[in-house]
């Protein structure tokens, strides 16, 4: 894998980065009704499937993203085929919908899982 | 009276095997000994079943809720006289999760428990120690660890001797992935399942699965992957002399991944159906997983696994009919993909080969690979998202940065037999197809030198060949049973890999020389004829072969 993971991939609508607000992924969480629906882009650090926000919410190959404010799930092919032990830690920067998942677990006590639906992805070094 | 009545009744009652009259004590006492046969007998008769249901649930990750939401599916059905449904079921500790900030979210329901247990599913069992359903409690055992798996199942065909057996590896899966050296163990990380948290992380690599089932003692009817992205060439390959029926998904799944209380209902699944043959069980878990998965990325096949010889010895020649010009390029820039671009369909890379190429030797062969996909895969079922999926997916990355160099090393991927990864390396070197950009024969490299390793002897027998020179599917073919003796005595050693590596070197240009050569083909069939039964008597002690379609 290595070097083969930077770079950019775009799916889907064109996104033009200027006009999609950076948000903090803590901000997301604590005011989600802001943004549901919305396209929002989050800057931090690759987590694969050692996210701290509980199950992945849609598929088996969800995977994470942390900021300094928290880490939430994005679902979406990854840009390259990021290794979701090995990679973790890289900077990565998601462009992509932002959605609330009702919890599926009646046996695991939260409501909402926060994830994006991603459109872009962008592996820094 | 009756004397012909008479007579019978003297035969049938009164009179032994030696035309003795019995006593009426000693009739009681073979009607005792026939009525304890009888008690012990018919229990253990019902017991010896159709169908071993095994699922290895390895919940010890971030799927541990999805873990326990399906055995609670399991157990909408459980078990009857007819299936065993048997769990093996790991789960994940609060200290594990807490260490990388998921502590908030660890699952406590049932208990909390963290080890790895043993349950036949009831109806309405939970999964705990007190339910009728539990078995054993085997301490915290690593799901990413071969033997685990196979002392799993050795256990439960043991346990639960039935006629067929399905065995479903339920985890995240990964199907053929880029090597990396995995969290520095230097272990190829490539076409993995089951994933272990508590036990670093650790995986079932495609190797170790084929490992594992190498050792286990019975044949696996349905081997299922209940897990994304395991519907690939190249993980049949790795198994289809352990099993009959494949079942996975070519892209991802979604968290709560298969139906079980559908695939196993009592209404009108697995239960309700015990003499279904592994055929149709495939079937009805691709159809049950299509028709209850709303995602539009869905897709599932069950493939037949006995074959996936034919169908990669058609890749194989089809691989070799191909290189780098702009209709193959367009094909592979057209391809339906997956979750991992370098995933691409099979049937449908082909198809479009055959379309856009004017090549009559890609053209025929690759509407070989269309026939032979479509003869392997029994049920495949996609949602709208993957319009042209057909079963099986294969490894191809659009570029070469992308590609990962292990594809073609044999310990790592026993589809490396054949001349795909050539093909590969062809199409990123931009080499030309052998017949030229819109050459009508095509000759060059075609069909002499079928899977790569045995050069000399599938130029002497042809590709894929019996001793007469037919296309087998079987195991007993002089190139397979070669192969064989290469993947499980040469390639698990350090001399045997230095002899493969110097032989894959040496041995092309013979195989070219001896190509259109009938008279030295034969000498050096006869020549080969010791080899290849003194091989075949080598790979076929019972203490050290797998076990074949038994």
């Amino acid at each position: 894998m290595g070097g083969a993971c930077s770079g950019t991939q775009s799916r889907g609508k064109v996104i033009t980065e200027k006009k999609v607000p950076v948000v903090k992924i803590g901000n997301l969480k604590k005011n989600p009704s802001l943004y549901l629906g919305k396209t929002v882009t989050v800057k931090g650090e690759y987590r694969g499937w050692k996210a701290e926000c509980g199950p992945p919410p849609v598929t088996r190959s969800d995977w994470g993203v942390r900021d300094e404010t928290g880490t939430i799930y994005v679902t979406g092919k990854p840009a390259s085929h990021l290794d979701p032990y090995k990679d973790i830690g890289r900077k990565i920067t998601v462009t992509g919908t932002f959605h609330l998942k009702k919890n599926p677990y009646a046996h695991l006590k939260i409501e909402n899982i926060p994830y994006i639906k991603a459109v872009k992805i962008e592996i820094g070094k | 009276m009756n004397p012909v009545r008479d007579d019978r009744i003297n035969l049938d009652v009164n009179y032994g095997r030696l035309g003795r009259p019995i006593s009426n004590g000693v009739k009681k006492y073979w009607i005792g000994i026939i009525l304890l046969v009888l008690l012990v007998a018919v229990p253990v008769t019902a017991y010896s079943d159709a169908w071993t249901f095994m699922v290895y649930l390895d919940g010890d990750n971030n799927l541990e809720s999805a873990a326990i939401d399906d055995f609670l599916e399991m157990a909408e059905v459980g078990s009857d006289i007819n299936v065993n449904i048997i769990v093996q079921m790991d789960r994940v500790s609060f200290e594990v999760l807490d260490a990388i900030g998921q502590g908030a979210y660890d699952d406590t329901s049932y208990g909390n428990w963290t080890t790895t247990k043993r349950f036949r599913v009831d109806l309405d069992s939970t999964p705990v120690d007190s339910d009728s359903g539990f078995i054993s409690d085997e301490g915290e055992l690593n799901m990413g660890d071969p033997n685990t798996l196979s002392d799993f199942v050795d256990w439960a065909t043991t346990t639960y001797p039935a006629t067929n057996y399905a065995l479903i590896l339920w985890n995240h899966g990964g199907g053929w992935r880029d090597a990396i050296k995995a969290k520095g163990l230097n272990k190829d990380a490539i076409k993995a399942i089951c994933w272990d948290e508590t036990d670093n992380a650790d995986c079932l690599y495609m190797n170790e699965v084929k490992s594992a089932l190498l050792n286990i003692t019975e044949h696996m009817h349905l081997i299922g992957f209940d897990a994304c992205l395991m519907g690939m060439i190249e993980v049949a390959h790795q198994i289809y002399s352990y099993g009959s029926v494949m079942v996975g998904s070519e892209t991802i799944e979604p968290n709560d991944g298969w139906p079980y209380d559908t695939i196993l209902s009592a209404t009108n699944g697995l239960v309700k159906n015990p003499n279904w043959t592994a055929n149709q069980l495939g079937d009805w878990i691709v159809d049950t997983y299509i028709a209850q998965t709303a995602a539009a990325y869905k897709t599932q096949s069950a493939i037949d696994l006995t074959k996936i010889n034919a169908l990669a010895s058609a890749v194989d020649s089809f691989a070799q009919a191909l290189g780098y010009d702009s209709d193959i390029a367009n094909a592979r820039a057209n391809v339906e993909d997956y979750y991992y671009p370098a995933h691409i369909d099979l049937y449908h890379f082909a198809y479009l080969c055959k379309q856009y190429s004017s090549n009559s030797t890609i053209d025929s062969r690759a509407q070989t690979v269309m026939d032979n996909v479509t003869s392997a895969v029994i049920t495949e079922g996609h949602g709208t998202d993957h319009p042209n999926s057909h079963g099986l997916a294969i490894y191809f990355p659009s570029t070469e940065a992308s590609y990962d160099s292990d594809y073609g090393t044999l310990s790592i991927n026993s589809f490396a037999t054949t001349n795909w990864d050539e093909f590969l390396s062809n199409y990123y070197n931009q080499v030309a197809p052998p017949g030229g950009d819109g050459g009508t024969t095509g000759t060059g490299g075609g069909g002499s030198s079928g899977g790569k390793v045995c050069f000399i002897a599938t130029a002497a027998y042809g590709s894929y060949t019996d001793e007469h020179g037919l296309i087998t599917d079987s195991h007993g073919s002089p190139i397979t049973v070669l192969q064989k003796f290469r993947d499980e005595y040469l390639l698990t050693n350090a001399p045997g890999r230095a002899f493969v590596s110097y032989y894959e070197r040496m041995s092309p240009p013979i195989a070219r020389y001896i190509e259109n050569k009938e008279a030295l083909k034969a000498i050096i069939r006869f020549y080969l004829k010791p080899v290849v039964w003194l091989t075949k008597k080598v790979t076929s002690n019972p203490s050290v072969t797998e076990t074949l379609n038994n």
